[in-house]
């Protein structure tokens, strides 16, 4: 059988950035995976965007549980928003009190429309004040294939972060 | 007493002024802000000059010599410059030349900026940015892996291949036009190429036109599967899709829910079902997506149960009237190895724009 599920690209940040983008994506793949590891100099929210794209073009549900105490939520976001909130301003701190993790599932990217998503967030920090779990489906509803992507926050990654993309292909 | 001698005309008073000649831009192999242009002159009959200077402008950039042509060097890169020319004597030095013919200085490239390397497959991708050309068109940027000295040229990201997976490596980058090539930027952050990982593809289904796709003759040589779907329906209101294993009803599929749908957390849990089998929601009002991925784990182990677990849900593309996403855990009850899965749509069919891939990871 064919190998697939091949890292397109990797790094480690050297030195902090509120931005990290993944440009110039292969076109060949059926779906791409984002993973990131990510440290923040400070709270801060945490965000995608793709091909640079502010429109009203990215959708999604997010179910959502925040510490230990409280029930989850669930809630319709997007309209208007021009980015996909991956986690909001207190729900994650700085890397001192740990990384959280980051994978996203772009469906069919290179669809000329309806390109779904599937993201999974998740930050324990050592000092419990915020722990937080996301899992969300969405979709990006621009006319052109995803052939960037970038991950923003209103703070910065630190040093060390990391960011791989993946590729998947399908028979 | 008067003293009376001879005096030879060429020692007689300062020099005349020099005519100046053509003044040629010499770029090649010069360093950037380091260019230089040749001065042609005459130097003017009578007193003999024992020296000539020539004379930048803008810049004040100078070069001595005997004879023409005189070399000015130090010239900074596209720039354009005129120089004048001098002639001294034991007795003095003369006015300056006429002003030359303009050129513009140019040299070899600046040095890029070095940007990020990003590991791939045996390969890395480096970012730069793109310094001054020097006065000439830069026809290529290389950059340069170390160790190994691997090169790969092009506009920002290059791409330089044939690294060995495993190894960590770091790129310097440079410039190059018809002058030369540049100082190399400073190194990158170093990257290590990967690996590919053993996730294997094994069969696909798109848009059929049935309510029905079958894999069957799933091979045994993998840990787990993992099958990736945009699946919805055409019709009515919400509905979704089963999926079976080894074709039979599977009535000892058991599953645990979480939903969020809209504002609402909801929990489903089934023990021992109906015989449907797994069920995976593809429909909502007004949806248009219904993405899934699902893994099933040690699918040829004959000592256990079968374990899976998904994320699913339905994303409509114009609107946030509904939506909804979920994560499931579930067991097959049996020892059997899963050697076929069935998917069927719950009263509709498969459309053009569906697509289930099914993936092995060793």
């Amino acid at each position: 059988m064919p190998t697939t599920y091949e890292i397109l690209a990797t790094t480690t940040l050297s030195s902090t950035a509120n931005t990290y983008t993944f440009s110039s994506i292969s076109q060949s793949y059926t779906d791409i995976r984002l993973v990131a590891n990510m440290g923040l100099t400070g709270q801060g929210t945490i965000f995608f965007r793709c091909n640079s794209d502010t429109g009203n073009n990215y959708y999604w549900e997010a179910l959502m549980a925040v510490g230990s105490s409280s029930t989850p939520t669930s809630a319709i976001q997007g309209s208007g928003e021009g980015r996909c909130i991956v986690t909001a301003g207190n729900q994650q701190t700085s890397s001192t009190n740990g990384y959280s993790l980051l994978t996203v599932d772009f469906m069919s990217y290179t669809f000329s429309l309806n390109k779904p998503f599937f993201y999974e967030y998740g930050f324990v920090p050592a000092t419990a004040l915020y722990n937080t779990k996301r899992t969300a489906c969405g979709n990006y509803t621009s006319g052109t294939a995803i052939s960037s992507v970038s991950i923003i926050t209103d703070s910065n990654f630190v040093a060390g972060t990391t960011f791989t993309l993946f590729g998947i292909l399908k028979a | 007493m008067p003293i009376i001698g001879v005096i030879a005309s060429s020692m007689k008073g300062a020099p005349g002024i020099p005519t100046i000649g053509t003044a040629t831009d010499v770029g090649t192999a010069r360093a950037y802000n380091n260019g230089a242009a040749t001065v042609a002159f005459t130097p003017a009959a009578g007193a003999t000059a024992t020296s000539f200077t020539a004379t930048s402008s803008p810049g004040g950039f100078t070069a001595t010599g005997a004879s023409s042509p005189l070399t000015v060097a130090g010239l900074q890169s596209s720039t354009s410059y005129t120089f004048t020319v001098t002639a001294t004597n034991a007795s003095g030095t003369s006015a300056a030349s006429a002003a030359s013919n303009s050129i513009t200085a140019t040299t070899v490239p600046q040095a890029p900026t070095i940007g990020t390397a990003t590991a791939g497959n045996a390969s890395a991708t480096v970012t730069y940015t793109a310094g001054a050309t020097g006065g000439k068109t830069v026809s290529a940027y290389t950059a340069t892996s170390s160790p190994g000295s691997l090169t790969g040229t092009g506009t920002s990201p290059i791409t330089v291949s044939s690294l060995t997976n495993g190894t960590a490596y770091t790129f310097t980058v440079t410039a190059t036009n018809a002058n030369g090539t540049s100082t190399a930027s400073s190194a990158s952050n170093s990257v290590t190429p990967f690996v590919p990982s053993s996730f294997e593809s094994i069969a696909s289904a798109v848009g059929t036109g049935t309510d029905t796709v079958t894999f069957s003759g799933i091979p045994s040589s993998y840990k787990v599967l993992q099958i990736r779907f945009i699946a919805h329906t055409n019709s009515g209101s919400d509905s979704g899709m089963w999926i079976t294993f080894n074709g039979g009803t599977n009535s000892s599929i058991s599953q645990q829910q979480l939903e969020g749908r809209t504002t609402s957390v909801s929990t489903y849990a089934t023990t021992q079902a109906s015989g449907n089998g797994f069920y995976i929601r593809t429909f909502g009002t007004g949806s248009l997506v219904a993405p899934g991925i699902l893994n099933i784990y040690d699918y040829t182990d004959t000592s256990r149960f079968k374990s899976f677990d998904l994320i699913n849900g339905f994303m409509n593309s114009v609107s946030t009237t509904d939506a909804s996403v979920l994560t499931k855990t579930g067991t097959w009850a049996s020892t059997s190895a899963v050697t076929s899965i069935t998917f069927t749509l719950q009263s509709s069919t498969f459309r053009a724009t569906n697509s289930i891939a099914l993936y092995g990871i060793k």
